[in-house]
């Protein structure tokens, strides 16, 4: 039989999940996917940035080292970002920075870039759900404290 | 290039009424070069108990790709039913986590991710091996038959990348590459065989065979191509009785003999000895 | 006194939503509330039924100035919503508006979460965060710019013509571009309007010369638009006048060329649908506006093969040709801009099954259209391909619409047009008429009283998509479902006539891109609320008109047309706008001049200041999208609103809650 200490529940793991959102596509997509009543996990947050050129490494690192466990980037598809090319640079910077978070013993897909569009409520809701499955499944960030 | 491998689906309609499509399948992808790995234990596609329960036709078709998969090959099946079973099989554990889930749940010490891909020979044919080496192969070319490509209704569905599905031109294009003369059969090459009312109209049935064959030969077939088990039980053996008195009958072959024959290949080793309606007459004038 | 914000000690509200149950029904709003009370820096708390209403906000404006509240958290609907509401409401009371934070918890978490305690918690921490970044916003001051009192339309068909008719008449300049050689458009290939049965042509060619002729109306017939720079009151736009052979300023339009062209009658009519033919050189049709001859390039024997009588030359009397044209550019400066670019019937090469452009008569409603034309190709004839009256025709619903596989909407406007062509066709010809239908769709003034009319005048209605058209020697044999009787129907027939669906045109996704706007899951161009703002979108000062927007039929586009002209004139009247401050700035003792974000800057809006030897923003030209921050390796340049302190603010407030949830 089990003793009492054991019929204390652990609370299931939640990862902490941030997305960074362009104001134009993405964040807009967000807005319809609550605008048509789409259900997903409720395990991301949303930051909006102006445009997904604007996340910066050190905005992605920054969340990371507080404790997030994904965090996400979304912007305009290719071709349609309302500052032209913004989104040129997010779609080398992220991949470059995937590998980097390698480095510091952050699993790389702890780390996702996907479009989505102002009309795409139904995909923004579709990537959450695979992305915080995604990062559940990887379970909490291991810290590294850095001593010195 | 690495010779081309897939898991190789016979299925049970090839393994009884439809020999011939099985014998002339292995007998022209070994002379190409195509090496096909027979699914150990293979089991029933799914077409059966499809009708009745959904997440028993994703398991039972799962069983078979999950094979295919484990060893990072993807699947040749010629029945058109098998086909479209384990292609749909392949495209809904891909796209849909949640069915996922439930088909390896009944699985059970076998697992399938999706990643497999599930082709007809047709597109081996076409797509992987490709016209321009199969014209470089014809050594006896189809000179004097004139085909009406007939695909019937189920290999270009669900709606997939290689062919359209109201007007596919693949095996167009195929019996073009063996020298033969390919009529335009749009738009009766995708229209019902009738085989699906055989059991219960079969008065329907026949008659919409009668159809097919009587519109191939308005356009000037001699011959017709086919693709599935099921067209070739009524465009072959049914052919008979579903035409009326004085009516010609029309040699029917798989796709996969007439390919077999342009490559020089021994009519007996592509089963041509079983089809119903004689094709003496019109083989005899490939001499 | 106004309050003096930045260095004060903050002293925050917080205002917590209801919106009705739109938010309550989730998240357990006076929770949030209490759980703000708690927060650092917040001195007043209260929830609100509505906060956007007129008492929401009068409570709000209340409480800043009671409490001296200097920095204002709003827990609310989406930003995109009423975040404009907010910082005005938050201008009247004298604070800045950018002191503003507002956390999105209706869009972002009641409407998509179902468990109220995750919901609730999500709720907490967004507030946390907005509450965290708050106090280092800055007071900002927006950006006045002029509005040049003018208006570039692009597109000259209906929608694009009334628009511009109704903005020249209010006494401002439009620029009117047409891709092709004449204004007119769809509209202008139609016989008659449902469901009055007015002459299309009667009605539309007057508006088309009052266009033409206008003097606050400047048309750049046979162009278009390559590139659009600036923002709303001052936009520069470039358009490339394509040449036309044929100097527009001396031609008379007495049509002499095309009767002289070689290639008289040989090559397919655009106007005429392919249903007649035209020359190289030829006049669109006798209505067209401008009406000048033009000479087609691509046929032409002396522009295509360097050879020809050149007999059109000496046919003109005033010698107008001249095969030296070149393409030009032409840049014009606006205050607002209507895009009113139409639409193009569906792509039928995806569905073969209906024989289109494979059997000759099979038709699309538009060829049917110049069929029953008097001035069409046939005068007003209804004949087969052969010249044969039909016996019986049949009108196919719903082509290219409501189909899962090519598109999912409604057209709209198709049932109305099929009955009307029905009409047309049991007037002219006594054939027997079939209509094929999913279901009949009427909705509209004296829509369904026509309806009704045409069901009494012995056309057959088949309530069952047409799946296949086939041709069996003369006649085409449609094939369906007949839903009522259950069982599947072969009519034979003479005549097919498809109501194939409306699409964006093929180019719109360039267009898109030239203007900057977006486009909804349809294709179409997306209009900023599809309630409320139907002619706006997330453009300011780029407004929609007509079927670029989504399928209209013609009274419904004349209308959205001149919706967007007031709003295109309700701008230029005011005479000025603000433009959002959040731009880029340039921190010039930390700038060691590298010039990445010269590069990186999408706008060509950062320069370098080659003496003192650092990066500068051109502060009009900059969009604030802040790619030259992420950039910049020394951190060197600050973005408004949106500064890497605020951000990291927002991050912390989030992820220190949420730790503090698991502890709890």
């Amino acid at each position: 039989m089990s003793s009492p200490e054991s019929n204390v529940q652990q609370p299931p793991y939640e990862p902490k999940i941030i997305g960074f959102l362009c104001n134009w596509c993405s964040y807009a997509g967000a807005d319809l996917a609550g605008t048509s009543r789409l259900s997903y996990p409720p395990n991301i947050r949303i930051v909006r940035v102006q445009c997904s050129g604007r996340v910066s490494p050190e905005l992605v690192l920054k969340a990371f080292h507080e404790g997030a466990d994904g965090v996400i980037v979304l912007g305009c598809h290719i071709g349609d970002c309302h500052y032209i090319d913004g989104n040129h640079r997010t779609s080398k910077r992220i991949p470059m920075l995937r590998q980097l978070l390698a480095y510091a013993g952050i699993e790389p897909d702890r780390l996702r870039l996907e479009w989505v569009s102002a009309a795409e409520g139904e995909r923004f809701a579709t990537i959450v759900k695979e992305f915080t499955e995604t990062v559940r499944e990887l379970g909490p960030i291991k810290r590294v404290m850095v001593t010195g | 290039m690495s010779p081309l491998r897939y898991a190789y689906y016979p299925g049970c309609s090839l393994t009884t009424s439809a020999k011939e499509y099985d014998r002339s399948v292995r007998a022209v992808f070994d002379a190409l070069g195509v090496e096909l790995l027979e699914i150990e234990g293979w089991n029933c596609c799914g077409a059966t108990p499809a009708s009745q329960n959904e997440l028993l036709m994703y398991a039972l078709s799962g069983r078979n790709l999950a094979w295919a998969e484990a060893r990072g090959l993807d699947v040749v099946a010629p029945c058109s039913e098998c086909f479209k079973n384990l292609n749909k099989t392949a495209q809904a554990v891909r796209s849909d986590p949640h069915l996922r889930a439930e088909v390896n749940a009944v699985l059970g010490d076998v697992s399938l991710t999706g990643k497999v891909r599930v082709k007809h020979p047709l597109e081996v044919l076409v797509r992987d091996v490709g016209l321009e080496e199969i014209r470089r192969r014809v050594t006896r070319p189809l000179a004097g038959l004139k085909i009406a490509p007939y695909y019937g209704c189920l290999i270009t569905r669900p709606r997939n990348e290689f062919d359209s599905p109201e007007n596919p031109t693949a095996m167009d294009e195929l019996m073009a590459a063996l020298g033969a003369e390919v009529v335009d059969y749009f738009p009766y090459k995708t229209h019902c065989c009738g085989g699906a009312l055989l059991l219960s109209n079969k008065r329907i049935a026949l008659g919409m065979t009668r159809d097919l064959v009587l519109k191939a030969q308005q356009r000037g077939a001699n011959s017709m191509a086919l693709a599935c088990p099921m067209c070739d039980m009524m465009l072959d053996p049914y052919q008979g009785p579903a035409l009326r008195a004085g009516e010609k009958p029309l040699p029917t072959f798989y796709f996969t003999q007439l390919v077999g024959l342009a490559l020089g290949m021994n009519p007996d080793q592509l089963g041509f000895a079983d089809r119903v309606v004689s094709p003496r007459e019109v083989l005899a004038a490939l001499s | 006194m106004t309050p003096t914000h930045a260095s004060e000690k903050p002293r925050i509200g917080v205002f917590v939503c209801y919106c009705g149950s739109n938010i309550a029904a989730t998240v357990d709003v006076e929770k949030v509330a209490e759980y703000a009370a708690t927060l650092p820096n917040v001195v007043f708390t209260q929830t609100n039924k509505y906060t956007c209403s007129d008492p929401g906000q009068e409570e709000i404006r209340k409480a800043i100035i009671e409490h001296k509240l200097n920095r204002v958290v709003i827990a609310a609907c989406s930003p995109r919503m009423h975040e404009v509401t907010w910082r005005r409401l938050l201008q009247g009371t004298g604070l800045n508006p950018y002191l503003l934070q507002v956390a999105n918890i209706r869009e972002h978490v009641s409407w998509v979460h179902q468990d109220r305690g995750e919901a609730t918690q999500k709720a907490k921490e967004l507030v946390a965060a907005a509450v965290e970044r708050v106090p280092l916003h800055e007071p900002l001051e927006p950006r006045q710019v002029k509005i040049a009192p003018s208006t570039l339309i692009v597109g000259g068909g209906i929608a694009g013509i009334q628009a511009a008719l109704d903005i020249a008449n209010a006494g401002y300049h439009v620029y009117l571009v047409e891709k092709q050689p004449s204004i007119g458009g769809n509209m202008a290939k139609l016989d008659k309007t449902f469901p009055t049965l007015d002459c299309a042509q009667c009605i539309l060619a007057p508006k088309m010369v009052d266009a033409g002729r206008h003097e606050n109306i400047t048309l750049f017939s046979y162009s278009e638009v390559v590139s659009v720079e600036g923002h709303v009151g001052q936009f520069r736009v470039r358009i490339k006048r394509k040449p036309r052979y044929v100097k527009e300023d001396v031609c008379t339009g007495c049509g002499l060329c095309t009767q002289a062209c070689v290639l008289k009658d040989r090559i397919p009519s655009e106007f005429e649908m392919g249903m007649g033919k035209r020359g190289a050189a030829y006049i669109p049709f006798p209505q067209a506006v401008p009406l000048k001859a033009i000479i087609d390039a691509e046929h032409c024997l002396l522009l295509t093969r360097g050879k020809c009588s050149m007999k059109c030359v000496k046919a003109c009397g005033p010698g107008a040709i001249d095969f030296k044209q070149q393409e030009e550019y032409v840049e014009v400066e606006v205050g607002t801009i209507i895009l009113a670019t139409g639409f193009e019937l569906y792509d039928m090469s995806a569905l073969p099954q209906y024989g289109y452009g494979r059997y000759d008569n099979v038709l699309d409603g538009l060829q049917f259209e110049r069929l029953c034309n008097a001035s069409g190709p046939t005068e007003g004839r209804i004949v087969t391909k052969d010249g044969r009256v039909p016996e019986s025709i049949a009108f196919l619903h719903c082509i290219g619409s409501r189909d899962e596989n090519t598109n999912p909407y409604c057209s709209q406007l198709c049932c109305m047009h099929n009955l009307k062509l029905a009409h047309l066709a049991r007037e002219k010809t006594h054939a027997k008429v079939y209509q094929f239908y999913i279901d009949i769709r009427a909705g509209g003034k004296g829509y369904e009283e026509f309806y009704k009319r045409v069901q009494h005048e012995g056309i057959h209605f088949i309530r069952g998509k047409g799946s296949e058209v086939i041709q069996d020697g003369d006649k085409l044999i449609v094939r369906a479902e007949d839903t009522l009787l259950g069982k599947v129907v072969e009519v034979p027939v003479d005549m097919v006539v498809l109501a194939i669906g409306m699409v964006p045109p093929k180019d719109i996704e360039n267009v898109a891109r030239i203007f900057n706007i977006n486009r909804s899951r349809d294709g179409f161009f997306m209009e900023a609320h599809p309630k409320l703002r139907p002619a706006e979108t997330n453009v300011e000062g780029v407004f929609l008109a007509g079927a670029c927007q989504g399928p209209k039929d013609i009274p419904a586009t004349v209308a959205h047309a001149s919706a967007a002209a007031a709003q295109a004139l309700s701008l230029m009247s005011r005479g000025q706008a603000t433009i959002e401050p959040i731009i880029a700035e340039v921190i010039a003792e930390k700038c060691s001049a590298c010039g990445e974000c010269i590069v990186a800057c999408p706008f060509k809006a950062i320069r370098m200041d080659e003496e003192a030897r650092h990066a500068y923003v051109v502060s009009a030209m900059c969009k604030g999208c802040g790619t030259c921050v992420a950039a910049c390796p020394s951190k060197s340049i600050k973005m408004a609103h949106f500064t890497d302190q605020q951000l990291i603010a927002e991050i912390e407030g989030i992820l220190g809650r949420m730790s503090e949830y698991e502890l709890a």
